[in-house]
């Protein structure tokens, strides 16, 4: 794999990181930052993961390598977010007090957007979160309870757009 | 009604002391020893079976909840740009690494040389080129 290669599959990805940081931090700016600085730390502090993309071939072995790329920028983007939640946590006072999705704990947002948004099995989720399989669990149930509560019965696409909160 | 109530609304049904793992089976991977364990015991407990039924229900409205961000062009764009500036400062760049390299190996061949020439003109290999001048005229001399 070429460098170019491995900064269009970075580019690529920039959708999916974004949404995932900004349901951890829920601001434009502060996400698009998080996913800049996801990225910088990514390349310096898996060097050995970047020399074997860099040297993979095409195939089924890059195709691994590229998987273990992206749960590693993703378990990036968690830590750091973990971090800046806690100091930014007042100014996001507004979005979280709407009800939804928004208004869940840090932990259980991230656990329920990796499992049912992105699909992840409970393992990958521990690995990303750090969390035990019994947080992850009691997160999910309690995530699950809340949204059950707030939308009993209701079915509807959700998606948005930053700004529109 | 808040999370708290309803957290023990839900272990207040008394009939089963399972209830309050089953929802894990949503969950777990169906290879895992409790998960084994659990839809076992969903086979015989009715309480059980009925509370998951109704909360995977409850799961599966309100699922689509969870927002997709919207990345907008412009985001998009701007990022992909920053992202090039990384890889630059990073250094990745194929070319520029192994021009770096020869760079590096060819600094390496001069310094070498240099080495050489400075043994060569030092005051210890004048004594020596002394020596075997001598050794030579005193071999000429003698025959």
């Amino acid at each position: 794999m070429k460098t170019k290669e491995l900064q269009r599959f970075i580019q690529k990805l920039s959708p999916d990181l974004y949404s995932f940081a900004y349901v951890l931090i829920p601001d434009d700016l502060q996400a698009t930052q998080l996913i800049i600085d996801c990225v910088q730390s990514f390349l310096i502090q898996k060097t050995i993961l970047i020399d074997k993309l860099l040297q993979a071939k095409n195939g089924e072995a890059q195709n691994a390598l590229l998987d273990e790329a992206r749960l590693h920028l993703q378990k990036i983007i968690f830590e750091i977010a973990k971090k800046r939640y806690q100091q930014l946590k007042v100014s996001f006072q507004d979005v979280e007090s709407e009800i939804g999705f928004f208004s869940l704990e840090f932990e259980e947002k991230a656990v329920l957007y990796l499992k049912e948004k992105i699909g992840h099995d409970l393992e990958i989720v521990e690995m990303i979160t750090a969390l035990s399989q019994s947080e992850i669990l009691a997160n999910l149930y309690v995530a699950r309870l809340k949204m059950g509560q707030q939308f009993p019965n209701q079915t509807q696409e959700s998606s948005v757009t930053p700004g529109a909160i | 009604m808040d999370v708290t109530s309803n957290l023990r609304a839900h272990s207040a049904h008394p009939q089963c002391i399972h209830t309050k793992n089953i929802y894990s089976l949503l969950d777990l991977s169906q290879s895992a020893e409790a998960y084994k364990r659990l839809s076992k015991h969903l086979d015989n407990c009715k309480i059980c079976s009925q509370e998951l039924e109704k909360f995977k229900l409850s799961s599966e409205n309100s699922k689509v909840y969870i927002p997709t961000i919207v990345m907008d062009k412009d985001l998009k764009e701007s990022f992909a740009r920053e992202i090039e500036d990384i890889f630059k400062i990073m250094d990745l760049n194929s070319a520029e690494r192994l021009k770096k390299n020869v760079t590096s190996k060819f600094k390496a061949v001069d310094q070498f040389g240099l080495d050489i020439l400075r043994i060569l003109k030092s005051k210890k290999m004048l004594l020596v080129y002394l020596a075997i001048a001598a050794a030579y005229i005193g071999q000429k001399v003698s025959l």
